[in-house]
C-alpha cells in the first residue's frame, strides 16, 4: 500500500436544534451510517482509511510500550 | 484478494493487519509471484531465513509470510476448497488509483467464507460485512468494476 494524502469526504450533519425531537440512534443506525460513509469512498480512499487506522493503532501500541 | 482487505475495498469498514490472496498456481504465475515476493523480501513468519519458492507456491497449502510491506498470507486453497479458478467468477477487478487494479472477491463470497471459517474474529466481522452487502445491493450502483 502506498502512502497517500488522506482526502476523504466526510458527512457533516448539522447539529440538531434544541427542540429537535431527533430519535437517539441505535447501534444498528450507527453501523449503517458508518457503512454508508465508507461506501461513499473509492476503493483507494478506503485503503487510505485502513492505513490510517493501522498506523494509529501501531502508534498507540508503541506509546504504551507494546510495539 | 480475499479476507479483510478485500472486505475493506468492497466498502465494509473493518480493520485488518494482513493481506490474504489466493493466486493462480500454474507454473508461470507462481514464477511471477515468487519474483514479486522476493522484491518484497518475503519470508515465512517466524522463519526469517526461509523464503517461498515458485515450487512452494504451486502447492495448495498456506504460506504465512512477512514482507517489507507487511504480513501477507498466500493461500493455495482457501476454506471450502476454494482455489483461484473457483473464486475468479466471484471477483472483479477494482481500481486502486494510479492505474493499478486488483482482482477482489465480492462481498457475498467473503461473507460465505467467513461463515464457513466460523472463528471468533470472522463472526465478529459479519454484521458489518452484511450491512455493507445490504446497502450495496440496495444502492444498486456498485463501484465501476470489470470481470
Amino acid at each position: 500500500m502506498r502512502d497517500r494524502l488522506l482526502r476523504v469526504p466526510h458527512d457533516s450533519p448539522q447539529p440538531a436544534a434544541a427542540n429537535d425531537p431527533a430519535p437517539a440512534p441505535s447501534a444498528d443506525d450507527h453501523d449503517e451510517s458508518l457503512v454508508r460513509w465508507y461506501l461513499s469512498l473509492t476503493p483507494a480512499q478506503r485503503l487510505d482509511v485502513l492505513n490510517a487506522n493501522i498506523n494509529a493503532i501501531l502508534r498507540a501500541r508503541a506509546a504504551q510500550g507494546l510495539g | 484478494m480475499i479476507g479483510g482487505v478485500a472486505a475493506v475495498l468492497r466498502g465494509a469498514p473493518v480493520t485488518t493487519f494482513d493481506l490474504d490472496i489466493v493466486p493462480a498456481r500454474d507454473a508461470a504465475n507462481a514464477e511471477r509471484l515468487q519474483r514479486a515476493l522476493a522484491a518484497l523480501r518475503a519470508h515465512y513468519r517466524g522463519h526469517p531465513e526461509v523464503e517461498p519458492t515458485s515450487v512452494d507456491l504451486q502447492r495448495p497449502g498456506h504460506h504465512l509470510l512477512l514482507t517489507s510491506a507487511g504480513p501477507l498470507d498466500v493461500l493455495g486453497v482457501a476454506v471450502g476448497e476454494r482455489d483461484f479458478e473457483r473464486l475468479r467468477p466471484c471477483s472483479d477487478l477494482l481500481p486502486l488509483g494510479d492505474g493499478l487494479e486488483a482482482r477482489v472477491l465480492r462481498l457475498d463470497e467473503i461473507i460465505a467464507m467467513k461463515e464457513q471459517l466460523g472463528r471468533d474474529k470472522d463472526l465478529a466481522a459479519l454484521p458489518m460485512l452484511r450491512a455493507a452487502l445490504r446497502l450495496t445491493t440496495r444502492r444498486d450502483d456498485d463501484l465501476p468494476s470489470r470481470t
